[in-house]
């Protein structure tokens, strides 16, 4: 199952009136949509705010999702949107419409127009995440950074990495969580977040 | 439940454990778990930050909003050239099993035609009834006018077999 089917299972449960499901597709794509807004909207805090319409766009839109694109490209769609009226509700120019509908909401690399906008807060948040990550990254053991690594890097589905590391699923399975898990544990303080929390 | 958060999110979660794992999601830290896993994930793809701030403000955001409730969708109907394409093998396959069946295959047409060579008259039976005694018959049987000298006619005009007068 790829990453559109599993967005599509949150969707259609969300659609069924689970709000919970919705917020898992939030938690998911924030950061992507924030990224992609504020190559349109630069202030930070305004990329909040917008991006926070957005996904209340979408949600109140729901119903009309009909699941003929991916749930993430109709959600850039909405975003775009959201960021060209927000700007010109501030008497701003809002981008040409070819600067953004051209791109490949797929494929978006955003990553330099977040350097660009982001408070120096949140620039030394985001490198003390890397940070985290990639020294958890360095003390998991061979088997399990490297199915999280053929997982998360390469995008491999799991038969895929059974077949390469030459295990059963189940083993690949328990390794991708047993890493999670590990690099979860140095990165939770940092976010802030508890697994006693709900966020 | 952090293994099944783990496995839904790269797609292995089979659909009917989703709706288990979404009702223990209530349970606090699921969506924290989740996010951090996200956040992972962004991080090794090489896509920094995170926006510590906008997950509480978006949930108590949504938590104002009116539940969605999106009508299910029914089963798709059958296209519309699907029913064109239906359509027209039916119209094909009618026109061709008339042709067909009114169009005699050459071989057989030969055999009727060699049967029909073969057939001898049938051997009419001799009328063995006396000939004076149907005439006299006529005379008694129902007529109307319309029929006029018809009967008559007929009975005198058949054939005299073997002595039958």
């Amino acid at each position: 199952m790829g990453d559109r089917e599993v967005d599509q299972q949150l969707v259609e449960r969300a659609q069924r009136g689970d709000k919970r499901a919705f917020e898992l597709l939030v938690a998911k794509y924030q950061r992507k949509l924030g990224r992609l807004l504020s190559r349109m909207v630069r202030d930070p805090a305004e990329v909040e705010d917008v991006t926070q319409e957005a996904f209340i766009k979408a949600y109140r839109a729901l119903p009309s999702f009909r699941g003929d694109s991916a749930f993430y490209t109709w959600l850039y769609r909405i975003a775009i949107n959201t960021a060209k009226n927000y700007l010109v509700a501030l008497g701003r120019r809002a981008p040409t419409t070819t600067e953004f509908d051209n791109e490949d909401a797929e494929n978006f690399d955003d990553a330099e127009a977040l350097r660009d906008s982001a408070t120096p807060e949140d620039h030394l948040h985001g490198k003390q995440i890397a940070e985290t990550v990639t020294r958890a990254m360095a003390t998991l053991p061979e088997d399990l950074r490297t199915a999280i690594t053929l997982r998360e890097i390469d995008g491999l589905a799991y038969e895929e990495i059974a077949t390469l590391m030459n295990c059963p699923i189940g083993t690949v399975r328990s390794r991708i969580f047993r890493a999670r898990e590990a690099i979860a544990a140095e990165l939770r303080p940092l976010l802030g977040t508890d697994e006693n929390r709900r966020w | 439940m952090n293994e099944e958060l783990s496995r839904l999110m790269d797609g292995d979660l089979p659909d009917a454990e989703v709706d288990r794992l979404l009702n223990e999601c209530r349970r606090d830290g699921a969506l924290a778990t989740w996010a951090c896993y996200q956040v992972i994930g962004d991080t090794l793809r090489g896509t920094p930050g995170a926006m510590p701030r906008f997950s509480r403000r978006f949930a108590h955001a949504l938590a104002a909003e009116p539940t969605v409730l999106a009508p299910r969708r029914r089963a798709q109907p059958a296209p519309s050239w699907a029913w064109a394409a239906a359509a027209s093998v039916a119209a094909v396959a009618v026109v061709g099993w008339t042709a067909l069946s009114l169009t005699e295959d050459p071989a057989t047409a030969i055999a009727k035609a060699l049967e029909a060579g073969s057939v001898t008259p049938a051997r009419v039976r001799p009328q063995t009834l006396p000939q004076d005694y149907v005439l006299a018959h006529q005379q008694y049987t129902p007529a109307t006018a319309y029929q006029g000298v018809s009967p008559y006619v007929r009975v005198v005009a058949a054939p005299i077999v073997d002595g039958a007068r």
